[in-house]
């Protein structure tokens, strides 16, 4: 039997376990809802919620990544139609004004609130699908936990992301690093 | 055959099994047109998460202890809330439980109610000699004696009006009314029942203990008019 927490019913070793998963993997979701949104507090809530969902889970799943990108998906779909967020398509971010440590001249934000606008707008340009599979890529996710989080077939994978790829970079228009 | 786009990003992320691999492998060594496709996909992938990096925040610190502390609140809250919803429905329900409670009364009150079924039409018991009553006969009528009484009988005529016409001159009975049905409690006793039947009728039957003793369909009846039908036992 169990041995359980006053807290929240939890097994006494899952603490440790989530732990681990949160420090492996709660920058990264915290990310994918920052870029997916735009909005760093959304970000901050979004992936804290998953997170507590995972604890009070009280098991780690199997592929804890893919579990956590998946509810931070859903979450995210749930807050943006409940709340009518929507992507801050040219809008700087009020987080980055709020967290910055450096005070960049006016050129240089300028020049970056441009570049991510243009990125932004590419981003919001694609299906929820593509967005999706190149967030999750570039976190590093497997195929199948690309697969597992977009419900999408894993043997096509691939192709999906190389149509998602060419798809943002015409939306994008030229090479970001040029910029 | 050159290699598609599933197995050139599979290549690229290490996504390949063995034999796959192994195949792929050979197949780049010697095709120079799927190696500059290879290190273009990689140079465009670069390319899309650079530009994704331009979308980051800082990120806030946040404590795994804070993460667990809110799990925790988060479940006490929904115990405290569910406690609270079984709380409430014990005290309706004690209070419901009450006999003259006003809370039974409200609840009651504000319980939706069925739509009134129209009730059937019952004519009471007239003196003899002047008991009837008339009613259309749709396109179908059973006219229904509940009793089979020796001596009885009912005299049926067509006639020209639209509905059909009973009456006990020599008897008292109670009509019960209803779509496509007239029932007559006929009383024991020796009795006579004047029916008049509208010839335009469609379909009229007159049955005497459940069993048909005549029928008028369409144009066509049983027999010639007046008819006599006994209503003792056959």
């Amino acid at each position: 039997m169990d041995i359980v927490l006053e807290q929240g019913l939890t097994p006494i070793g899952y603490d440790e376990q989530f732990t681990a998963a949160f420090r492996a993997h709660f920058q990264s979701i915290r990310r994918l809802v920052d870029r997916l949104s735009g909005d760093p507090h959304v970000a901050d809530d979004l992936a804290q919620e998953a997170f507590v969902r995972l604890y009070r889970r009280g098991s780690l799943p199997e592929s804890p990544g893919a579990w956590l990108a998946t509810v931070a998906l859903n979450l995210f779909r749930n807050s943006h139609a409940s709340r009518g967020r929507r992507l801050r398509l040219l809008t700087p971010g009020a987080g980055e004004r709020a967290h910055s440590d450096q005070a960049p001249s006016p050129i240089e934000q300028a020049e970056a609130s441009d570049t991510r606008d243009r990125v932004r707008t590419a981003m919001d340009r694609l299906s929820e699908r593509d967005r999706g599979l190149l967030l999750l890529r570039a976190e590093g996710y497997s195929y199948r936990d690309l697969a597992t989080a977009l419900g999408l077939n894993e043997a096509s994978v691939g192709t999906l992301l190389a149509r998602a790829k060419r798809e943002f970079l015409k939306e994008y228009g030229e090479d970001p690093n040029a910029s | 055959m050159h290699l598609d786009d599933e197995r050139v990003q599979r290549l690229l992320h290490g996504e390949l099994l063995a034999p796959a691999l192994a195949v792929a492998g050979a197949h780049l060594a010697e095709c120079s047109d799927c190696r500059s496709r290879l290190a273009v996909l990689e140079a465009e992938e670069r390319m899309v998460f650079a530009a994704l990096k331009r979308l980051d925040h800082p990120a806030r610190p946040v404590a795994v202890a804070a993460v667990i502390a809110q799990a925790g609140r988060s479940a006490i809250h929904w115990r405290r809330w569910a406690a609270a919803m079984v709380l409430a429905v014990g005290m309706a329900s004690a209070a419901y439980a009450i006999p003259g409670s006003p809370f039974r009364k409200w609840i009651d009150g504000a319980r939706p109610t069925a739509p009134p079924q129209p009730a059937p039409v019952v004519i009471p018991p007239e003196p003899a000699g002047t008991g009837g009553i008339a009613v259309a006969p749709g396109v179908r009528l059973v006219i229904g004696f509940l009793q089979a009484n020796s001596g009885s009988r009912a005299v049926i005529r067509l006639i020209e009006g639209s509905e059909v016409v009973v009456r006990a001159p020599t008897g008292a009975a109670t009509y019960t009314s209803d779509v496509g049905r007239l029932v007559i409690d006929n009383r024991p006793g020796s009795a006579e029942f004047e029916i008049g039947i509208p010839r335009a009728a469609a379909h009229v039957e007159i049955r005497v203990a459940g069993k048909t003793r005549f029928l008028k369909e369409g144009s066509r009846s049983s027999g010639a008019g007046p008819f006599i039908v006994s209503l003792a036992q056959p």
